[in-house]
């Protein structure tokens, strides 16, 4: 053994490295650390685990199923159908390893905005925010109404007759309440409640379509075009939120590995659950739980189906409002360091270590739209889905093209990044295309506008910034960034420039020192 | 070494040759200095770009590297000194056993090691020649011997509740009587234990500290009541030589 520890090996350490290392131990500790900028919140926290749970949960697989199942009932296509699903999936699973680029590289609290503004210019930046905070908030909007409404079906399904819009309301404004106090308790509380809630209501929709024998039922599906890119959109829309991990960079233990694994397995989950839903829609076994939660008892499901289904995508809506209320408050977290928006949404709880301010506000905001939205929306909720189908596809393809962008700036793109990214950005701005001109020549304006409102938000906030607060586009950009502790000392030291923005430069002049 | 690199660094397949690579990476960071980008790194450590690419971002990830802060580059970080650990093992200075039995070429008494590593007296390096009878009794009555009683002095802790059970008629079963003799032990450096765990045989210990001059365990001097004795000064000098050429290899 003694002979083995003098062996070869250390003939490797030595040199440069092994100078260094020696270096390190006469080094003094910087006077002035730097820390970073979201030392605030409960660094380190989560797990794999939980990071899978929070992204699973914001996609909320289980309510998916259910839609695509009753498109496949109602619009037959065959096994088309089920390749439209793969093949969506697959193009979902390429803007994942888009994303895992970036969370390979880095740790943030903004996600897709934090990445944007490692390749985009600063306006294509602030659009990013803009169309990922839409897209949060329009998702959490629809799912928290959603779920207003399951929890009043489970109420008739029981025999007790609630109906009306106030009770809706209510049930809705319950809901958001319960999501903000577990949001604020603590993120891992969170992550795991949901990964639990979710989890349950995926095993109830998959035994209950496992075990249903086929019974023919006279299933009226709610009016959907029956076309394929159709059911591509909706498996999109089914899978939006899947990326919602990478809020938690800051929060996540090895957040290199974990987020990076988390944004990469979800979309591959959800298209399994989602080509089994496919499935058992075509061999008839999905028809019962699909016309026991849309027709209730009505459709001729005994009460315990109806309410073991309505149960299992209640639970599910309610994780997904969960889900989107973490993601958005990390979101509004990372602008509020910044400035882009008003820096109190930056107040991190002193207990709980939690935004609880951004939490509040952004519940608020679900809340109020939700309200609307069961008042407006709730018999057809097309031009709202198209909406936040808009800000999610414009906000994937802004991340493919910066992808690109950052990948050549730090000198690290290779043949297969580049061939992926450039994909995923044609694709997106063509179905973007594809969208906005049918819009127009079908007269539907509620598309093209998305587009314009969207496009035009990163250039009016930043015109809204360079008036109010400028000094706020100077401090953009700001992620779990290195700490002065996380260096080997000697190795380099940690100063802050005139924005406020670390930069590291060299602690000694080293033998081989660059210019 | 190089086990302690694939745990720690998680590479899979093909391990000795994935540390060699990812050393050679650190290497040249460490050589072209902070800020050096991801193809400089590949070019000076002859490793494929794409290869590169995956093992940097796995060094970040472990620790071993930093990226700057604009992302375009890399820095050595803090893990890489616990690779100086594995330095250590590999350069000539001599390990605890070879320099232990260094010192029992000098001696005729027995001489062990022991570790206080977790709360717990645990013997590390016993001397091949003189066996110690009843060892199991020694962790359990830590005031009943010499090693006993320098964990106990240096860790104020640990000696209230403790049950003095009686071994022998010498053991010390006061704890006013064991009190002052933790503290004597404390001043003088060393604790002596006469006959008080087994008739027939006693101790002189004393305490063996690491770099940052805690103590982390003891070197102890078995042999007859007649010949080992604090009196001695010989053996006194001998123990207190010998733990701080032990210094910091425990």
């Amino acid at each position: 053994m003694a002979s083995g520890r003098r062996g070869g090996g250390g003939s490797r350490i030595g040199g440069a490295l092994g100078a260094a290392i020696a270096r390190s131990r006469n080094t003094a500790p910087a006077v002035t650390p730097v820390f970073s900028p979201l030392r605030a919140l409960n660094r380190r926290q989560l797990s794999q685990i939980d990071l899978i749970g929070q992204s699973l949960s914001t996609v909320a697989p289980a309510t998916g199923m259910i839609f695509i199942a009753s498109w496949i009932i109602s619009a037959d296509p065959g096994v088309a159908g089920l390749a439209a699903i793969l093949g969506t999936t697959a193009v979902v699973v390429a803007v994942a390893f888009c994303i895992s680029q970036f969370t390979r590289r880095l740790a943030a609290a903004g996600s897709l905005y934090s990445f944007a503004f490692q390749g985009l210019p600063r306006r294509a930046t602030l659009t990013m925010g803009a169309a990922l905070l839409l897209g949060y908030l329009g998702i959490a909007i629809s799912v928290l109404a959603n779920s207003a409404v399951s929890l009043l079906g489970i109420a008739t399904a029981l025999g007790s007759a609630v109906s009306g819009t106030v009770p809706l309301l209510v049930c809705a404004g319950l809901v958001a309440g319960v999501v903000a106090t577990i949001a604020v308790r603590g993120v891992r509380l969170a992550t795991r409640a949901i990964l639990v809630v979710e989890l349950c209501s995926l095993v109830v929709i998959c035994a209950l379509m496992v075990t249903d024998s086929g019974t023919p039922t006279s299933s009226v599906a709610p009016g959907t075009a029956a076309t394929l890119p159709f059911l591509a959109l909706m498996v999109v829309f089914g899978m939006a939120g899947f990326e919602s991990a990478a809020f938690f960079g800051a929060e996540a233990r090895r957040p290199l590995i974990t987020v990076t694994r988390a944004v990469l397995v979800t979309p591959i989950l959800c298209g399994t659950v989602f080509v089994f839903a496919g499935w058992a829609a075509l061999t008839g076994h999905a028809d019962v739980v699909v016309a026991a939660y849309f027709e209730g008892t009505a459709s001729g499901a005994s009460t315990a189906m109806v309410v073991a289904v309505k149960v299992g995508v209640t639970f599910s809506w309610f994780a997904s409002a969960l889900g989107c209320a973490q993601a958005g408050s990390r979101l509004l977290l990372a602008m509020g360091i910044e400035g882009t928006v008003p820096r109190r949404l930056s107040r991190v709880h002193r207990r709980f270590r939690t935004p609880y301010v951004a939490v509040i506000v952004f519940t608020a905001a679900v809340v109020i739209g939700a309200w609307m939205y069961l008042v407006i929306f709730l018999g057809d909720s097309i031009v709202f889905d198209g909406f936040v189908e808009v800000a999610v596809v414009g906000a994937y393809t802004l991340l493919a093209v910066s992808c690109l962008r950052f990948l050549r700036r730090i000198g690290e793109d290779a043949r297969t990044t580049t061939v992926v990214a450039v994909g995923i950005a044609c694709v997106g701005a063509g179905l973007l295309g594809y969208l906005t001109l049918s819009g127009i020549s079908d007269g539907q304006w509620g598309i093209p506008t998305a587009v314009l409102v969207v496009g035009l938000a990163g250039v009016v906030w930043a015109a809204v910034l360079k008036r109010l607060r400028p000094e706020s586009l100077a401090t953009m950009g700001a992620f779990d960034s290195p700490e002065t502790t996380d260096l080997l000392p000697g190795a380099g030291e940690l100063v802050l420039d005139d924005d406020g923005r670390p930069q590291l430069v060299s602690a000694h002049s080293l033998p081989g020192d660059r210019r | 070494m190089t086990t302690q690199s694939d745990a720690a660094v998680g590479f899979g397949g093909q391990q000795p040759k994935a540390v060699q690579k990812a050393l050679g990476m650190l290497e040249a960071v460490a050589h072209l200095g902070p800020g050096a980008t991801a193809k400089e790194i590949a070019h000076f450590a002859d490793v494929a770009p794409t290869t590169a690419y995956r093992m940097l971002n796995l060094l970040v990830a472990e620790g071993f590297l930093v990226r700057v802060p604009d992302l375009s580059g890399f820095a050595l970080g803090r893990r890489t000194a616990e690779l100086s650990r594995a330095a250590v093992e590999t350069d000539t200075s001599p390990t605890l056993h070879e320099t232990v039995e260094e010192l029992r070429s000098h001696t005729r008494f027995g001489l062990h090691v022991a570790s206080f590593a977790g709360g717990r007296l645990r013997f590390v390096d016993q001397d091949p020649d003189h066996e110690i009878v009843g060892i199991a009794l020694l962790a359990k009555n830590l005031h009943s011997n010499a090693l006993g009683k320098v964990m106990l002095a240096h860790n104020p802790g640990m000696s209230v509740g403790l049950e003095l059970r009686k071994l022998t008629e010498y053991t010390v079963c006061d704890p006013d009587v064991l009190e002052s003799e933790l503290s004597r032990t404390r001043l003088v450096g060393h604790a002596f234990e006469n006959q008080e765990c087994r008739v027939g045989r006693s101790a002189l210990a004393v305490p063996i500290r690491n770099h940052d001059a805690e103590v982390v365990g003891g070197l102890c001097l078995q042999g007859s009541p007649l010949r080992v004795s604090p009196a001695e000064y010989d053996q006194l000098t001998f123990l207190h030589d010998g733990s701080r050429r032990l210094t910091g290899l425990l």
